[in-house]
Formats: structure tokens, sequence, C-alpha cells
């Protein structure tokens, strides 16, 4: 079979390919995949199948089936374990099989991605590790991976400064990731202190020209950064125009047209302050800047004296505000009765997924209320492993199930073989009885002995056939009769006759002699391997015969032995299910209580500020006013 | 001060909270919100939450080892009962095509009688071209002369239909038989046929 799959890149693939697709890669070129069951297990892989791809090497390991690939298979056991999600293990196997007599190449690549999987899923030391692992530089692809993923993990560990010195090392000044660089010394600037130094570098990031998509976001985020950095630093004239930079359309334009009205504001300009929160107002009230914009509006027209239009500015906040904590409410209930799992997967959450493993990544958020919500949430590294975690969790249930049936019919189908033994047993051994092998085998030797006595003696007469020999033997019992005669012509002539069909009968032995034993040659032959195939088939029927009780004990200790494994493994895996289901309806919960939270507080500073108006406008007329501001204020739940 | 204050709920969210995503992919490719900018960093666990997940995610990792294991348990016990070695046949396919080539289907016959019809999804074919082996029969024959008769149909270059078989005789002895199909156009070029190969 000309293979398609090289020593190099099969085990390359797995370890590199654990982070890309293995759609992402053409055909190889290469040497013969020599087992069939390494090719089963390549079979399995290159559909990103990772659970059965790892049950096959698993049980070819165990059978010793791919002993021209043992090399290669550790490796791909590493890189599936890997695919899978089974980070610990392919760590194991790659300190293991990496460690020595592996090309450079394929070493860093194995690490690099362990390292990413380990980030993503928050193991943060293991993933600056595995990065410390990596001796080279990596494939022109990946090697600007790699150096964002080490400024990462020490980022998100709060190691600003070395985070800093691993950017500052970039190499490429002009490639396509420079802006993330950038943008990553910036802010662990400012985190250091150095506000007036990460402004400057997040400004070149901020009015970079940009080329694609990701790099006008990239921009925009940089631009809200520095004007947030600004603002922190009680500074808003320099806030502003990093501010008016983001694109009005874009995703950070809410944040940003608040930052520009605080800017305004911080210089008391609050007629300029109301232009950007008049128009955020009018926003989705889901994003907490347009919430925050609710206050902001009314708060101008407080500053600028107009009272009124504060108050009723302050009574919609406290409606609205309502409204959304009814909803974050309505949606905390859904969620702990489990909506999200369901509506994030798309299906019953019963239903078996059709991949699994480390690839996987939701795509899609669901159009409803709890994930338009949550959406930074659900599109968090935690939530998502968390999520991979609970898909893998339900394959594994399903499969479990699936043994758990399958258990129940080997049960049967040996109980079934059992009875059919017991049933033929009597046939086989009466059987087994009649055939006595060793008497064919002397049979067989006396007509070799016959043969090779034949063959000395050259016994033309034994190879005849039955009527030649019973000619033979007349013509020779003719002989002493024969000399017995009187000497006269006649007796001459009869034995003269005996004589001539003596020696005609000799001469046709003769000639057909030698063909006669080249075919009794044969016939042995023949006999022998009929004999051997008599023995062979004896002996099968004898040792299933004798070996099926021990088999049948043998399998049924097997199944015996797995039935309570599936069924302990049952009862973990639905635990476990029950236990990722929690913790990602915590983080939502968690999520969704901080916003419901974070709007209570903003209903009590507009109730406050309401308050201080109606105040006000007591003082000022003597009466407390009776507008529709009021009867909120007094049906506003506290 | 209010608007201080207001101010303030807002920067906490947007306050530096880590590093910024950076691009999955290769800088020039297209790369779906890999570059979407979070601001919060959602990522940015307390250690308390870090130490849950990280609990939850080791647990998952135990069991999944388990049920892999006794997953490669039962796949023996499986064949050992359903297939025995003695009277094991199975039957696989592979591809070994310069050009592209569209499997659709292959059918098996086996002493005349019809054992598999399968049909081919995409992702099978892409994976019987990068190299995979499929097991597309297993069964159980006895000891004996045998004949296996399998055609494959598909789509070869400029959207050819081919339609090829093959058939062998076979001696299935005590031990298992294994026959490779391959679908090759090394012979002819561009034109697939099977190749048989008996592995022991």
């Amino acid at each position: 079979m000309r293979a398609r799959v090289s020593t190099l890149t099969a085990a390359a693939s797995v370890a590199a390919l654990a982070a890309a697709p293995a759609g992402a890669r053409d055909k190889h070129d290469g040497i013969v995949v020599q087992d069939l069951a390494y090719g089963e297990v390549l079979f399995g892989y290159f559909q990103e199948d990772y659970f059965t791809a790892l049950t096959r090497l698993l049980a070819a390991q165990e059978r010793n089936e791919i002993p021209h690939h043992s090399a290669e298979a550790e490796l791909m056991l590493g890189g599936l374990y890997l695919s899978y999600g089974q980070h610990r293990l392919a760590g194991e196997i790659f300190e293991r099989v990496l460690k020595d007599a592996v090309e450079p190449e394929l070493h860093d690549r194995a690490w690099f991605f362990l390292a990413k999987i380990w980030y993503q899923r928050g193991y943060l030391s293991e993933a600056e590790a595995a990065l410390g692992r990596i001796g080279g530089e990596l494939p022109e692809e990946l090697e600007p991976q790699r150096q964002m993923l080490n400024a990462q993990v020490l980022m998100d560990q709060g190691r600003f400064a070395d985070a800093l010195a691993a950017l500052q090392t970039w190499k490429r000044p002009g490639d396509a990731w420079v802006g993330f660089v950038k943008y990553n010394i910036g802010v662990s600037l400012v985190r250091l202190g150095q506000v007036e130094e990460g402004a400057r570098v997040l400004d070149e990031v901020g009015q970079m020209e940009p080329l694609n998509t990701e790099l006008d976001a990239l921009r925009d985020k940089a631009n809200v950064a520095l004007g947030y950095a600004w603002l922190q630093a009680s500074r808003p004239v320099e806030a502003k125009p990093s501010l008016q930079r983001v694109r009005l359309d874009g995703p950070f334009s809410n944040k940003a047209l608040l930052g520009v009205g605080w800017s305004d504001a911080e210089t008391s300009d609050y007629r300029a302050a109301l232009a950007p929160w008049l128009t955020l107002r009018d926003r989705n009230l889901l994003d907490s800047a347009v919430q925050e914009s609710l206050l902001a509006v009314p708060y101008a027209f407080a500053q600028l004296g107009a009272d009124k239009q504060a108050a009723d500015h302050y009574t919609d906040a406290i409606a609205a505000f309502n409204g959304e904590i009814e909803h974050l409410t309505a949606s905390i209930d859904a969620i702990e009765h489990g909506a999200l799992i369901t509506e994030l997967l798309g299906q019953h959450p019963d239903a078996a997924p059709e991949t699994s493993g480390w690839y996987w990544r939701l795509d899609k958020l669901p159009d409803t209320v709890e994930s338009r919500y949550l959406y930074e949430l659900l599109a968090s590294n935690r939530f998502q492993e968390g999520l991979k975690n609970y898909r893998d969790l339900l394959q594994l249930n399903r499969n479990l199930d699936r043994w758990s049936e399958s258990l129940g019919a080997f049960d049967d189908i040996l109980d079934t073989r059992q009875k059919a033994y017991e049933q033929r047993l009597p046939k086989v051994d009466e059987s087994l009885a009649s055939v006595d092998l060793d008497a064919l085998a002397a049979r067989r030797v006396e007509l070799a002995s016959r043969l090779q006595a034949i063959e000395r003696s050259e016994d033309v007469v034994a190879l005849g056939t039955p009527k030649e020999q019973q000619t033979w033997r007349t013509l020779e019992q003719m002989e002493p009769k024969l000399a017995g005669l009187p000497n006269d012509s006649e007796s001459d002539e009869l034995r003269a006759k005996q004589h001539f069909l003596k020696g005609l009968l000799l001469w046709d032995l003769r000639r057909d002699y030698k063909a006669r034993l080249w075919a009794e040659k044969k016939s042995l032959g023949e006999l022998d391997r009929e004999l051997r195939e008599a023995q062979r088939r004896h002996h099968q029927v004898q040792s299933g015969r004798d070996d099926w009780p021990e088999k049948f004990a043998q399998l049924t200790a097997r199944i015996d032995g797995l039935g309570p494994r599936v069924e302990t493994l049952k009862t973990t895996a639905a635990t476990q299910l029950a236990h990722q289901q929690t913790f990602l309806q915590g983080l939502a919960v968690e999520e969704l209580e901080a916003q419901r939270d974070r709007l209570r507080t903003y209903m009590v500073q507009a109730r406050f500020a309401l308050a201080s108006i109606y105040d006000r406008a007591a003082a000022q007329a003597g009466t407390a006013p009776q507008s529709p501001a009021d009867q909120a204020l007094a049906g506003a739940p506290q | 001060m209010v608007a201080r204050w207001i101010a303030s709920t807002c920067l906490v969210m947007l306050a530096f909270g880590g590093g910024l995503a950076s691009a999955q992919g290769t800088a020039g490719e297209t790369v779906v919100a890999a570059a979407a900018p979070e601001f919060a960093n959602a990522d940015a666990q307390s250690a308390a939450a870090r130490d849950e997940s990280r609990t939850l995610d080791e647990d998952v990792q135990g069991l999944k080892k388990q049920v892999l294991d006794l997953n490669r348990d039962l796949f023996l016990l499986e064949e050992e009962l359903l297939f025995p070695a003695s009277t094991q046949v199975a039957v696989f396919v592979s591809m070994d095509v310069g050009e592209y080539f569209g499997l659709d289907s292959v059918e098996l016959k086996l002493d005349n009688k019809n054992v598999t019809n399968y049909l081919y999804t995409e992702r099978e074919v892409d994976a019987l071209v990068k190299g995979g082996v499929q097991r597309v029969f297993l069964g159980n024959l006895k000891a004996g002369e045998h004949e296996l008769v399998a055609v494959f149909t598909g789509q070869g270059p400029h959207t050819r239909d081919y339609r090829r078989g093959a058939s062998l005789k076979f001696e299935k002895g005590i031990g298992p038989k294994y026959i490779e199909l391959t679908i090759s156009d090394r012979e002819s070029k561009q034109q697939p046929e099977f190749v048989v190969k008996e592995w022991e």
C-alpha cells in the first residue's frame, strides 16, 4: 500500500495538529503504512474521531498489532490524548517520548501545542514550563503565536514586567502581529504604572492603518483602553481624541461614547457630554455602557440646572433598570433550570455530540436573552473549556450506556454458545472416538515400507493391476504342471506358449513399472497430506472441545468484571456531568447576579439623585411635586 | 462626586484586565473573532475559581482515561466473543490515488452473499485519501476456500463515473484472515482499480 503518512508527518501531525484540524492538511507523501491497525487509527484520527482512534490504538498496543509503527504509535498516542483534551497524559507521554532521538522541530511543536491547551484550560505554570521546553524557533506560522502565548501566560499571572521584556524582543517589526504586540506592550506599561509610555504605544496602535476587521477591532480596543487610561489618570483632555477615533458602528463604540461624555463632563462641559450620552441611551440596554448612560444623562441635565428633565430621565432610568432586573432574574431562574446548556448546544442535552475533544468550539451563540447577557462570559476560555468537558462527558455517558446494553447481550451470546457446546458434546466425543488416527498412521507406515521393499527389489509384479497379478499367478502355477508333462511336441508347444505369455506379461509389467512406482509414491504423498489434515482437524476439534470450558470461564469472568466497571463509571460520569453543568450554570448565574447587582446599585443612585432633586424643588417651592417621577419612586422596589 | 463614581465603575471593567487575545491562526489568514479584543479579560479568574475549574477538569480527565481503558477492554472482548480468531475474516479499504477520486460506495459479496454495501461521507473519503484504512467488514467464515467479490463506485477527475470490481478466491485457515482492498490509480494513470492484498 502506498501510504500517505510518513513517520515524521504522522507523528508530527498528531502532536502538531493537535491544534489544527486534520482537514487543514493536504496529502502526504511518504512511506508505507505497514500495519492495518495503524491505518485504522489514522482513519479515526483524520475524521477527528479521537475517542475511536484512541480506543483502537490502545487495543492495538495491547494486542501488539502495530509492530512496524511502535515508535510513532507512542507519539501518536500523546497527540491523540492532546486532541481529546487529555493534556495531563499527553504531557507525560511527550515528556517520555520527546526526551531524545526526536527531531527538534517535532519536539518544539509538541510542547507548543501542549502549552496552548494548558493556557486555555488555565494551567498557567504548566503552560509556562511547556513553553520553556521549546528549544528553537518554531515554523513561521507558529513562531508569532508562541511569542504571543508566552506574553499572555505572563500577563495572566500578573507578571507584566516579564511580559514586557518578552514582548520587547519581538523580532518582526513588519509583520501582521505587530499591532497585537504593541497593544500588549502598552497594556503592560500601563499596568506597571508607566502610563505616559504606555499611552504613547497604545496611541501608535490606535492610529494604525487597519488592513482587516481584526486590526479594526484592535485599533478600537487600543483607543478605548488609552482613553480610559487617561480618564483614570484624571486627564480628560488627552482622553477625548483617542476615544473619538473609535468607530461608531464597532463593538467598542458604546464604551467610547460613554468615555467621550465623561471626558467632557470632567471638564464641566455637560452640554457637550449630553450628545454622546443621549446617543447611547437609545442603544441596547443589555450593554453596561448604555445602562450607565441612563444615569449619566440626567446627571448632566442636573448639572446644567434642568431639574425637570433630569427628574424625568431618572424616572425613565429607574423603570428601565427595573425591567432589566426582572429580565435578569428570569434569566437566572431559567439557567438554574438548565436552559442555558440546552440552548448553547442547540439540541437536547442528552443528544450525542458529533465530535469531541479540544478542537471543538462553540462558534455561534444562540439568540436568546441569556446568551445576550452572557456574551463575554460565553466567549471566554474558561467557559468554552468547561463546555467542551461537558460535551465530552455527554459522549462518555452515551458510550457507557451503549456498553451497558451490549454487556447484557454478550452474556446471552455466551450462554447460547455454552448451551450449543453442551448439546454437541456427546456427538463430538462420539465422532472423536470413532476416528483412530494412530491406526491410520500405522497403516501409512506399513504402506510406505511395502513400497520401499518393492522399489528395492524392483518387484514389478507387485505394482501390476489385479488382473495382471492374477494372470501372473496363473502362469506361475502352470509352470510345475507343464514341467511334469512328457517331452512331446504338444507339451513343448504348451510350455513355449506359457513361457511366451509370461515373458509378454513381464515385458508389460516392466514397461509400466516406473510410471506405477511414481504414481504410488504420489499417492503416498497425498495420503500424508490428508493424514496431516485429518490430524490437524482432529486436534482442532479436540482442542476446541477441551479448551472451551476454560475459554467460557475466562470470557464469563471478563464480562463479570467489566459489568461493575461500566456501572461504576456510569455513576461517576453522571455525577461529573451534573457537576460540570452546575459549574457552568454557576459561572453564568454569578455573571448575571453581578450585572443585577450593578443595576440595583444604579437604581439606588438614581433614586438618591431623584430624591435630591425633589428635595431641592420642594425647598424652592415649599411643596413636593406630584409628578410621574414621584409615582415611580414610590413604586420602585427597594 | 457622582460622576467620578459612575465613571469608575466603567473603568473597573476596562482597566486593562490582562492581555489581549491574540489571533489564533496565522496572521495572513482570515481569523474569525480571533482578535476580538476582550476588555476586562474574561479569563482573568480568581485563584479560587481557577482551582475549582482545575479540579473539575482533572476529574473529567481521570474519568476519560478510565472510560478509554474500559473501551479498550470491551473492544477486545467484543471481538474475541463475536469474531473468534479461528473464524474471523476482515475486509479493509484504503486509497492510493494520485488524482482526486470521490469514492461513493463499496459493495462486498462473500460466497455470493451480499455482506456490505457501504456509502461514504466526504469526511471518510478524506480520511482514506490521507492514509487512513477502514475496516469495512468483520465477520466469521469456516476454514476452507471462499470467494470475495468487491465493487466500488465513485467519481474520478472530470466528473467521470467509475464502477470497478475485483474478485478473490482465498483460503481461510485457522487464524484470522485479513483482506485489504486498495483503490489505486498507480497501475493505470487516472484509472482507479482495486488492488487486493491478503494479510495473515
